[in-house]
């Protein structure tokens, strides 16, 4: 795919104009998705697509048009050509762009991550065989994802990555469900037993009545999932310096007022999980590693090329929405074998659930508890708990309240599948917090 | 390329039990200003196959972006490929009556067209609204834009369905956010889409709300924190159509009774024995599902299984009657359902979605709901939402709201949040507005499914009481 890229990145820069510079963008995928219900297959499907995007800059002025394309030369290049036509029309009576950032050569780079996929076919079967037995609901994904960019001026980067996962719930008769997720790059039927293995043995501490608990504060243990859960919406505005000019920030409140987050939090943007490229769209390549959070303090925010020129502020290879693809929270030093004596009385959260700002100027997120969670008391599991709704500030549980950090982390992929099978992930510890705030 | 199709489909039906072919192509323009000046203007455009095979009951799918012969004849051979190789392990057996074999089209029904301005008119336009709602210094930023989105669907089937679609649809949303003092409030109009041209883009109209939302962001600087307890809740139609949305429409979804959702979005508090029987809400709640509604966003004539769309009561008089589930959610519950199989483009296979979720308009004036509160607050224009995995446990905070004493408005309060469980809630309506207070609202991001669908809903809802709820102010 990548020689076709090239291809036809090359045909796109030859029909440039001289006072034109252009960057093209591609994404695409072959992947294999399978819906199970039931540990039966519910929907199979099998997804082609390439994405192109061609930028074009001309008199200070900016316009982009993504379409996809079909693989094949004729066709594409004629579309190509259709849209040049369309963009030059539109381009004519366009404004000059007010933060205008001129594309440049930001390099090159080429990866290609392969993996030793088994046929769809074979990797069903195996699933609904060896989970007959249970009730499984979930989506195995299979397949190559490709990401590229190039520009006129001589750039080019070149992203592929080849993975499978199979991300699941497993149900009891009483409806009690725990969460399962296996994934990888070589399928090992052994690997998957024992990772499937342990999701039973959870679901069999489910079975014990719910215990319902009281809004108010608790302590709580918050299992890497979880943690990744509230970073995933941390993401959601809090890195990001534009939203912070524009006063729609979480961290408007440690701007202004000085609330500051627990020296125990150290947080990071950091490529060397591999999971994604590091150019982003206008082809600038991020640094490996960037402290976002060191000992509670605010080190860096990301910033766009964009917000960069409008602010007077120095880019970093930041994304257009300025948030991170490859997070990592530290670990700290709480043993996992000692999380439940150190948790004592108070709640084990294994996954969270639909979370939202619910009030982001002020840092606050709401959310519920979701699947294997349990009530603990004097270090030892009682009972599964009914799911309850927390809303609290960052500042709490990021803040005063973080107690300890675990001293391992786990890498949650990126499964997103919004239109485009999504790259990326996370990695993060888990966390013991006192007076977490239930409410609901 | 639909007489092409044809050549293939009948070359694809004599190897398996039926297929389809469904083309799709949606070009979306997306215009933004900000600050009094023009920011980014970009097009967007997604142009696919899927097939859709049958064999030997099982139903599975390839989409592809290769619109050639051989590209659409390849996609055809992985779909039937894995059809017929995991047969033994398909959850439901099918046959094609399943997939109707309707004819026909449809068209959104426009008075102005998209290409009659261009962008950068259009653009020019949302720099004035930026401009409109700067109100103050006090607007620290300022931001505008639109989608125009045209949508063309053609689909065939190789017994003999065969319907295009088109589909223009404008979405948009402005706002301003205020500064002073170290508070910080944003206002908008609301994101909004609706079927229609560009006839939706009144820009006198625009212009006067722009002043609206910018003198109401201000006045919220000065606000005093929405009270924490037990009060009588108004809610306005640009709030309560995602409380619909979250508490009505996901519960209902066939697919996710079923079980299907479970892994992703959620299970349903709703049980297959709840329909028929089930007080839902109070006997005022009339709750149905309708893609006839001229200019609501999403409105069509065939759902992505072929069939014809039809109104039809969800709820009525606060008894449950039908889920949101298209015929292949009723054959495998036995639950009548809608027609709502829809998918959100060429490279995803259709399933439960809710398309255009409405409640009848009521009785009550604006005013007559008013002069009933003793102590109460009307709350308008969502800013965050949650809602648990069975659609039970949820909360809302909103942009803006206003105290009720002893039957008058009062005073504006800041950081309006309510919270309650659906059950308990619906219960409490109790007073549903007329028409005058009736609105159509419509997303174009409604998420569901594995792999991930991002699809168009539509909600056109009165304003309602609801008595007692739990509403709450900021941290």
């Amino acid at each position: 795919m990548e020689h076709y890229f090239k291809a036809i990145s090359s045909y796109i820069i030859s029909k440039k104009e001289v006072s034109e510079e252009v960057t093209i963008t591609m994404s695409g995928e072959k992947t294999q998705f399978v819906r199970f219900n039931q540990s039966k297959i519910r929907q199979g499907s099998d997804i082609h697509q390439l994405n192109l995007s061609i930028a074009i800059q001309k008199d200070e002025k900016e316009y982009s048009y993504d379409f996809t394309i079909t693989g094949n030369a004729t066709m594409d290049n004629s579309k190509v050509d259709d849209i040049y036509k369309i963009c030059r029309s539109r381009m004519e009576t366009m404004a000059k762009a007010v933060f205008f950032v001129p594309f440049k050569n930001n390099g090159t780079s080429s990866i290609s991550n392969t993996g030793e996929l088994i046929g769809i076919t074979e990797l069903t079967n195996i699933l609904c065989n060896e989970t007959a037995h249970i009730d499984l609901a979930g989506i195995l994904t299979s397949g190559i994802c490709y990401r590229g960019n190039t520009n006129s001026l001589g750039q080019s980067h070149w992203f592929e990555s080849e993975s499978f996962s199979v991300d699941y719930s497993l149900y009891s008769e009483k409806e009690k469900a725990v969460k399962g997720f296996y994934g990888g790059t070589t399928f090992d039927l052994f690997s998957f037993k024992t990772t499937l293995d342990e999701s039973i043995k959870n679901l069999q501490y489910m079975e014990k009545e719910n215990k319902i608990l009281k809004p108010g504060k608790y302590r709580c243990y918050l299992a890497p999932a979880a943690v990744n859960e509230i970073l995933s919406t941390f993401c959601w505005g809090g890195t990001s310096q534009g939203a912070l000019k524009q006063g729609n920030s979480p961290l408007l409140p440690y701007e202004n007022e000085d609330q500051r987050l627990s020296p125990k939090f150290n947080l990071n943007e950091d490529y060397s999980l591999g999971l994604t490229s590091r150019f982003n769209n206008e082809g600038e390549v991020f640094t490996e590693k960037l402290p976002i959070f060191k000992n509670g303090l605010l080190e860096n925010l990301l910033v766009s090329s964009k917000t960069a020129k409008e602010y007077g502020l120095k880019a970093n290879a930041a994304n257009a929405n300025e948030s991170l693809r490859s997070p990592v929270i530290e670990s700290g030093e709480l043993r996992r074998e000692n999380i439940l004596a150190e948790l004592a009385t108070g709640l084990y959260i294994s996954n969270l659930h639909y979370l939202n700002w619910s009030d982001q100027k002020r840092g606050r997120i709401t959310g519920m508890t979701r699947f294997a969670c349990f009530w603990v008391e004097n270090g030892e599991i009682v009972a599964p708990i009914k799911d309850i709704r927390f809303d609290d500030t960052l500042y709490n549980f990021w803040g005063n309240n973080l107690e300890h950090v675990t001293d391992f982390s786990e890498i949650e992929l990126q499964n997103n599948t919004y239109s485009l099978r999504a790259l990326g992930g996370s990695q993060c510890p888990g966390m013991i917090i006192k007076d977490f705030n239930f409410t609901l | 390329m639909m007489d092409e199709h044809k050549i293939l489909l009948d070359k694809f039906s004599s190897a398996c039990d039926w297929v389809s072919i469904r083309e799709y192509k949606e070009v979306t323009d997306f215009i933004m200003a900000r600050n009094s000046m023009p920011d980014q203007i970009n097009t967007s455009e997604s142009h696919g196959v899927m097939v859709e095979v049958l064999y030997s009951g099982q139903i599975s799918y390839a989409g592809t972006c290769d619109l050639t012969n051989k590209g659409i004849e390849i996609a055809f051979n992985k779909a039937l490929n894995f059809a017929i190789k995991t047969k033994e392990n398909n959850l439901c057996h099918f046959d094609s009556s399943i997939r109707p074999a309707n004819n026909g089209e449809y068209q959104t029904k426009i008075a102005i067209p998209f290409e009659n301005m261009s962008l950068s008119e259009l653009q020019s336009n949302l720099v004035d609204i930026t401009k409109a709602l700067k109100v103050s210094d006090d607007i620290i930023e300022a931001s505008a834009w639109a989608m125009l989105t045209k949508t063309n669907v053609n689909y065939i089937s190789s017994n003999g369905a065969n319907f295009t679609q088109e589909f223009c649809i404008v979405s948009k949303d402005f706002s301003a956010t205020a500064s002073r003092d170290n508070e910080n409030q944003t206002r908008s109009y609301g994101m909004n889409g609706r079927q229609l041209g560009l006839e939706d883009f009144d820009i006198d109209h625009l212009l006067q709300e722009a002043r609206r939302v910018g003198t109401e962001a201000i006045e919220l600087l000065d606000a005093e924190e929405c009270p924490t307890e037990s009060l009588d809740l108004i809610i306005a139609p640009d709030q309560l159509y995602l409380q619909v949305h979250e508490s009505i429409g996901h519960p209902l979804e066939l697919d996710r009774i079923l079980g299907d959702e479970r892994n992703y979005a959620g299970w349903s508090f709703i049980g297959t024995n709840d329909f028929g029987k089930r007080q839902y809400g109070s006997p005022l709640l009339n709750v149905t599902f309708d893609p006839l509604l001229e200019s609501e966003m999403a409105s069509y004539k065939f759902d992505d299984n072929g069939v014809k769309a039809k109104k039809e009561y969800l709820i009525k008089d606060g008894i449950l009657l039908r889920g949101i589930g298209g015929i292949e959610s009723q054959k495998r519950s036995g639950i009548p359902g809608v027609s709502c199989a829809r998918s959100s483009d060429w490279n995803r296979p259709p399933m439960d979605r809710m398309a255009n979720i409405n409640i009848e308009p009521g009785n009550s004036s604006f005013d007559d709901m008013i002069k009933d509160v003793k102590k109460g607050i009307i709350m308008y224009t969502n800013r965050s939402w949650s809602i648990d995995d069975y659609r039970n446990k949820f909360q809302f905070g909103c942009e803006y709201a206003k105290l009720i004493e002893n039957g008058k408005i009062t005073k504006t309060v800041k950081n309006p949040n309510y919270r309650g469980v659906t059950d308990s809630f619906w219960m409490n309506l109790d007073k549903v507005g007329d028409k005058s207070t009736y609105e159509i609202w419509g997303s174009p991001y409604c998420g569901k499914g594995e792999p991930n669908q991002v699809i168009r809903v539509g909600h056109a809802i009165p304003t309602c009481l609801f008595k007692n709820i739990d509403v709450f102010g900021g941290a």
